[in-house]
């Protein structure tokens, strides 16, 4: 198996002179779901700036398939799909012309831009809603549309920043489905979120992110037996181990 | 995806919004306003001109302003918040998007640079020489320093926040300066050295930037909401802008306005303005700056009818301005569910804008009589303002409001 993502050593922030992540060290397997779990404030927005690139370390590094941002601009952000916390969308942009920008942007081709774009419209129930525009959508149909542009693209990497929240139940499924799917496939998936039960039995490996530095790293199984909390949930434990500091 | 036609229907898509707001602007009497005063103060200039000692420091003068006008100005990139998001694998191939961003806010910004330049001429020629060549040259030098300093800022945007960061605006300011001083005192020789040495700082500093950091998009959509706010809040004094966000500030210092404001039996329309207007845009900021505006040429104008007119425009534009206040509470569902009859909306804003004008119209007054000691003047200033206090909130208020919006019954 092989890194999609490696972090090394990790600092940054906004300033550069004031870090707010400090010396992080985790990675991203291909077919492996890692959860990033973490209280409001504890730095996961910011790795995951980091990580897409939209940020710059202050050390240490990031890399995607082996390569920094600025060792292969072209193909680094091509192997990472995004997931935001709030849907961004065009105000002046269609359902379906947001997918074929995606494409675009993505440099997708015709046919295999067709082929995946209807089984995903299918999915999430929205393929009678392909020329509505953002402001006739509901907060979870607006996050429906940054999940199918994400899958569209089929990268190396999915980065998901809290993606449950205003999905309807039947839209949690379908999307964890399409995860496992994508998954098997071979792509890593590094996913943020609060919802922990559901990251509990989603996720491979979790790292626990407390005010910029890494607590536990590991399965829940290795990070149960250090805590010597067997059988424990990852509630639980993330509890103590927060409460702990 | 193209970038070259992405960059021109963005640019398309703004200005299609701008002229539609710059014509709400022309129509709006402001115009007027700017031709009055434009010919006051070209008048006013030309004596000031004449009067000015021969050592007089007009370069200097000519530095600093010119000096703000290089310096400042954004660059219009026309990207949107989404962008960060579906556009980022893009960044590479979205170079000749930025290239025409670039050329476009140099071209804007250079009209501002000729236009600056074409009102600080009569000084210049009266001052410094009268040799027309030598003023075009100069000119053309200082559009140069701005195309440089539009070209550093670009590079310097990739910059995360670092000590760089922070230097490099020191770095372009002072060299500016210097730059600015030698070409308006005509020292030619250290203006050829001076623009080898920012080509070469471009060169060796800003250049190599580009491969060393990545955009920073949360940046660019900053500046970008920056300069589009910056519009909307100027579009806004002339015409409700739906788009702009509202800002909030407590301003606990002017809570002294209140009761005087909303009268002792407080009515929950009257709540709601008061308090809006004082906290709320800049509606406060408005009103203030007109009043002060007016105050001090109410102090300075020679008595007579010039004295009078001023203080009359100045009373008809804060009007004007404040009727923006109207469709503050529009959007909210439960100001329509109040038990409380709608008329009441109106009568409690027609008070408001009474007693801020009425206010106003004092101040006037007040200062006139510091500016002649003149009880009649200040008399006339009073009645004038007065009438058209009354004649304004009583009669044109309600044509005024229901020109630009919807009024309930």
């Amino acid at each position: 198996m092989t890194n999609v993502l490696e972090i090394n050593n990790l600092s940054g922030g906004y300033s550069q002179l004031q870090p707010v992540l400090h010396g992080l060290n985790f990675h991203v397997n291909e077919s492996e779901i890692v959860g990033l779990i973490g209280l409001n404030g504890a730095g996961k927005s910011t790795t995951i700036k980091h990580i897409l690139g939209l940020m710059e370390p202050i050390s240490g590094s990031v890399q995607i398939k082996g390569k920094t941002l600025m060792q292969g601009p072209d193909h680094y952000r091509a192997e990472i799909a995004y997931i935001p916390e709030t849907p961004v969308l065009y105000e002046e942009l269609t359902l379906w012309e947001h997918l074929e920008l995606t494409a675009m942007a993505y440099q997708i081709d015709d046919a295999d831009f067709h082929k995946r774009v209807d089984p995903l419209l299918k999915e999430f129930h929205m393929e009678n809603k392909t020329k509505w525009f953002p402001n006739q959508f509901s907060k979870g149909m607006r996050q429906k549309v940054m999940i199918m542009c994400a899958f569209l693209i089929q990268p190396s990497l999915f980065v998901v920043d809290e993606p449950f929240v205003g999905l309807d139940p039947l839209g949690i499924q379908s999307f964890l489905d399409l995860l496992i799917q994508v998954k098997n496939n071979g792509t890593g998936i590094l996913l943020s979120t609060h919802i922990l039960s559901t990251a509990e039995r989603y996720c491979d490996r979790f790292v626990i992110l407390h005010e910029g530095r890494i607590l536990e790293i590991g399965t829940l199984e290795e990070i149960q037996q250090k805590m010597k909390m067997p059988n424990a949930t990852l509630d639980e434990i993330y509890v103590k181990i927060t409460r702990g500091v | 995806m193209d970038p070259k036609s992405l960059w021109k229907e963005r640019a398309n898509s703004y200005w299609m919004m701008a002229i539609r707001y710059l014509r709400y602007i022309g129509n709006s009497g402001f115009l007027f306003s700017v031709y009055v005063s434009f010919i006051l103060g070209s008048y006013y200039y030309s004596i000031l001109i004449q009067a000015l000692p021969k050592n007089f420091p007009a370069v200097e003068l000519m530095t600093i302003v010119l000096l703000f006008f290089v310096l400042k100005g954004s660059i219009r990139t026309f990207i949107k918040p989404p962008d960060s998001i579906f556009l980022l694998s893009a960044e590479q191939r979205l170079k000749p998007y930025f290239q025409r961003s670039l050329v476009y806010s140099f071209i804007v910004q250079s009209f501002v640079i000729v236009v600056i330049f074409l009102v600080l001429g009569p000084l210049y020629f009266s001052q410094i020489t009268g040799d027309i060549t030598i003023y075009l040259g100069s000119l053309l030098l200082v559009i140069l320093l701005k195309g440089w300093n539009l070209l550093s800022i670009w590079e310097e945007l990739r910059l995360p926040n670092n000590r760089f960061k922070q230097l490099s605006p020191f770095v372009r300011g002072t060299t500016s300066l210097f730059l600015l001083y030698t070409i308006l005192d005509q020292r030619w020789l250290l203006t050829a050295g001076l623009l080898i040495a920012i080509c070469v700082l471009y060169l060796v500093m800003y250049r190599k930037l580009a491969n060393e950091h990545p955009l920073k998009w949360e940046r660019l959509i900053d500046l970008e909401s920056e300069s589009l706010m910056f519009f909307y809040r100027i579009a806004n004094m002339f015409v409700e802008v739906p788009s702009i966000s509202r800002r909030v500030r407590e301003r606990r210092w002017a809570n002294f306005l209140i009761p005087i404001l909303s009268g002792k039996r407080e009515r929950v329309h009257a709540y709601m303005y008061t308090r809006a207007f004082i906290r709320s845009n800049d509606y406060l900021g408005i009103y203030f700056r007109l009043t002060l505006v007016g105050a001090v040429l109410v102090y300075f104008l020679s008595e007579g009818f010039l004295l009078w007119g001023f203080g009359v425009l100045f009373i008809y534009m804060t009007a004007l301005q404040l009727t923006t206040l109207w469709p503050h509470f529009d959007a909210k569902v439960w100001v329509n569910l109040y038990p409380v009859s709608q008329g009441l909306q109106f009568y409690a804003f027609q008070q408001l804008l009474f007693r801020l004008l009425v206010i106003q119209t004092m101040i006037y007054t007040i200062v006139s009589y510091f500016n002649h000691y003149s009880l009649i003047q200040s008399l006339i200033v009073l009645v004038l303002g007065l009438l058209v206090v009354l004649i304004f909130v009583k009669i044109r208020l309600k044509k005024q409001l229901s020109k630009r919006f919807v009024l309930s019954k």
